[in-house]
């Protein structure tokens, strides 16, 4: 049935049985969503109930890769992890690279799901086609780093590929991650979703090997992708270097970088104390992921005081702003050992980030004192309260406890008017883009399905200058509907459905990425699709992911951003005086539900479109 | 004569030693004539603040008061003083 690039299988574990059943990869799936998110998003809404506990039995866990990972395309050892996200209710789509993506293929499965809940703490071991559940009593309380070493030395092979999750994944954190090597499945809360299942981790090891349908195609294709990653003026001369450390210097510079839980963007812009030139000094090698020639990821180690000597990959950019940025912390060293921390203690380093950001303003402000705090001087820029409070909400502890499910959460809990300071989308902990400078950006976060998630829309027009489809203003509100739903649509086939990437779109790709993926997809599965059509597989899985959410009780009303940025402009810098206005977001809005064909009142896809994309049926199950 | 103010970052912060400086100009100068300036006096900067004329990232971005010249007069825009410009080369991630 296939030609190349898929496997065909996919692995359905039920821990409760303790089954692990083969079943084929229906070809319909493969053609109508790629692979990834898409497959991701397919079996959550057929066999999830959007009304679904997010940490009960019925909630599923499904890995997927896409068509290309593990053959010798460059930049494609992606993974999407999907489920109902413990931190939002909505659809929790998290994506991680690595080594893990291409060894679950290799092993033979183009997705895995995990079903069910184990009695007792329990790793997946999965080598080439065999699966077999292990105790993981001992493993359970270990650090993300100390468990993939313990499970490596126990199954006596130091080339097993591991995902797991730290003790805030088993204490279920609403912000618990995913950590696979040193990189993380990081969003939306996945890790906690893996903790109410008792499972500690899945290893991989595979032998196999991915067939290619048209060696000559993929030739042709591989070689045009690699002529745009060579004349990208960025790729190879600044990215491979320095990764993603320079964008603090360009955020800085416009006016965006988000400071002090955005009070002081563009006023407060430490781009001396958190940018390249400091950056660099702690730069102590880098680190590729599978078949990738970039290498963006930098390895850094702290350098003074009592952080001296902690090694993290990263911090990268949003990390920068989560544990820097907006925490006020201006202490290079004390965010690389934050970074290692929430990877060890497997805690999204973004949500935890802005959440201690909401708390430090809460405090600032009054409404938070030190007796509630429990002692703990939460002033902002205190990167000693930064850290123990990382240990504290992934455990549990003390004031900590609070904060562990996210700002969301925790302003519901405080009350006393905190709600205004939370600084999320959907309980999703804003990234690192003041969007008040950069409009359509900001009409991302407020649509994307997952909450605010920069990479399910990233408008790079705005961010990067690059004028693809057309040039963009970021400071006007205009046309920014129907970018937003080209951005969407894009990133979520050629990224997240492909599992390429995404800075090959941005840097490398941008003008022909839909034609390149449908190169890449003739010549490795000979499944045949125009660039239209390759776009449409986007829009069919941002509608689909929509159709949950309308189902687990999103409205319109929740397409809308903190109150900040709709009331307060800024302060100061290259964006001073801009804010998204109310009536803004409303223009904005009635255009993209409108360029969707969407229901303008309620935000739902319509029939007649969801009929279109061939998905009769979930227009059936919403009673549309 | 005009005062301006120039702001950068990363690799033409790097040529010009430092990442804000003032130039003074002739009243009714542009962006054109200010990079000219620059080039004069900073020639290694003559490939980086060239336009691009191959593939779809701009190899440089220019923003004046916070706003990005294709929605101004692009290299045609005239300063005026106080004026603050912005030059950013390629950058992306994050």
């Amino acid at each position: 049935m296939y030609k190349g690039g898929y496997t065909g299988k996919v692995l359905r574990i039920n821990l409760t049985d303790q089954t692990a059943k083969e079943e084929t990869l229906p070809l319909e799936i493969a053609k109508d969503f790629i692979g990834g998110a898409g497959f991701g998003i397919k079996y959550l809404f057929d066999e999830v109930s959007p009304k679904a506990d997010p940490l009960g039995f019925e909630n599923k866990l499904i890995f997927a890769s896409g068509p290309f990972s593990g053959t010798t395309i460059p930049c494609a050892s992606r993974m999407a992890v999907t489920a109902k996200s413990p931190l939002t209710n909505a659809v929790g789509v998290s994506l991680t690279g690595g080594y893990f993506p291409v060894e679950l293929k290799f092993a033979g499965y183009d997705a895995l799901i995990i079903e069910g809940k184990a009695e007792k703490p329990t790793y997946l071991w999965i080598k080439d086609g065999k699966a077999l559940f292990r105790s993981a009593q001992k493993l359970w309380g270990m650090k993300t780093t100390d468990c993939q070493q313990i499970i490596k030395n126990e199954l006596g092979d130091q080339n097993v590929r591991i995902a797991c999750i730290g003790p805030a994944g088993e204490n279920l954190s609403k912000i618990a991650c995913i950590i696979n090597e040193m990189r993380a499945a990081g969003r939306k809360g996945l890790g906690a979703v893996m903790g109410s299942k008792n499972l500690k981790a899945i290893a991989v090891r595979g032998n196999g090997k991915i067939s290619i349908s048209d060696e000559g195609k993929l030739k042709s294709a591989r070689s045009a992708f690699a002529e745009a990653m060579k004349g990208s003026p960025v790729l190879y001369p600044q990215f491979s270097k320095l990764g993603t450390s320079m964008v603090v210097d360009h955020t800085c510079a416009m006016g965006i970088f988000p400071t002090r839980n955005f009070t002081s963007t563009g006023e407060y812009a430490p781009a001396d104390k958190l940018g390249v030139e400091v950056q660099t000094t702690r730069n102590v090698g880098s680190e590729h992921c599978y078949m990738c020639p970039v290498g963006c990821s930098q390895l850094k180690m702290a350098r003074t005081g009592v952080y001296a000597g902690i090694l993290a990959e990263g911090p990268e950019y949003e990390t920068m702003f989560s544990f820097g940025g907006v925490t006020g912390v201006d202490n290079i060293d004390a965010i690389i050992a934050a970074d290692r921390l929430a990877d060890e203690l497997g805690l999204d380093t973004m949500s935890a980030g802005v959440t201690i950001a909401f708390a430090m303003e809460l405090y600032e402000k009054g409404i938070l004192s030190r007796k509630e705090t429990g002692d703990i001087d939460l002033r902002f820029g205190n990167d000693e309260a930064m850290l123990t409070l990382l240990r504290q909400m992934a455990f549990r502890e003390g004031f900590g406890a609070l904060l562990a499910d996210g700002s969301k959460a925790a302003a519901a809990k405080i009350g006393k008017g905190s709600e205004k300071y939370a600084m999320h989308v959907k309980g999703l902990e804003l990234p690192a883009y003041d969007v008040r400078g950069a409009k359509a950006h900001g009409l991302n976060y407020a649509t994307a399905y997952p909450g605010a998630d920069h990479n399910k829309g990233y408008a790079f027009q705005e961010i990067f200058g690059i004028p693809v489809p057309y040039e963009v203003d970021r400071l006007s509100a205009e046309g920014k509907g129907k970018l937003t739903k080209w951005n969407q649509d894009v990133r979520c086939v050629t990224c997240d459905c492909a599992t390429m990437c995404a800075f090959l779109l941005d840097m490398a790709v941008p003008a022909i990425a839909l034609k390149n993926t449908a190169d890449l997809m003739d010549a490795v599965t000979g499944l045949q699709y125009t660039p239209e059509e390759i776009q449409t597989v986007g829009e069919r899985t941002n509608n689909l992911a929509k159709a949950f959410n309308v189902g687990a009780g999103f409205t319109r009303k929740d397409d809308t951003l903190p109150e900040r940025l709709l009331t307060e402009p800024l302060k100061g810098g290259a964006s001073k005086g801009h804010f998204i206005s109310k009536d803004e977001l409303k223009k904005m809005l009635d255009e993209y539900y409108t360029e969707r064909e969407w229901d303008i009142q309620t935000g739902t896809p319509t029939r007649k479109k969801l009929t279109e994309l061939g998905l009769g049926y979930v227009a059936d199950a919403l009673k549309l | 004569m005009i005062t301006v103010r120039v702001r950068t970052i990363l690799t033409i912060k790097k040529i010009l030693g430092k990442g804000e400086l003032e130039f003074s100009i002739s009243e009714g100068s542009t962006l054109r004539d200010l990079v000219a300036t620059m080039v004069s006096r900073w020639r290694e900067l003559s490939p980086h603040l060239a336009e691009s004329t191959t593939g779809p990232i701009p190899r440089i971005r220019f923003m004046i008061n916070g706003r990005d010249i294709a929605f101004l007069n692009r290299m045609e825009t005239v300063l005026r003083n106080g004026d603050e410009v912005l030059i950013l080369p390629p950058v992306s991630g994050g």
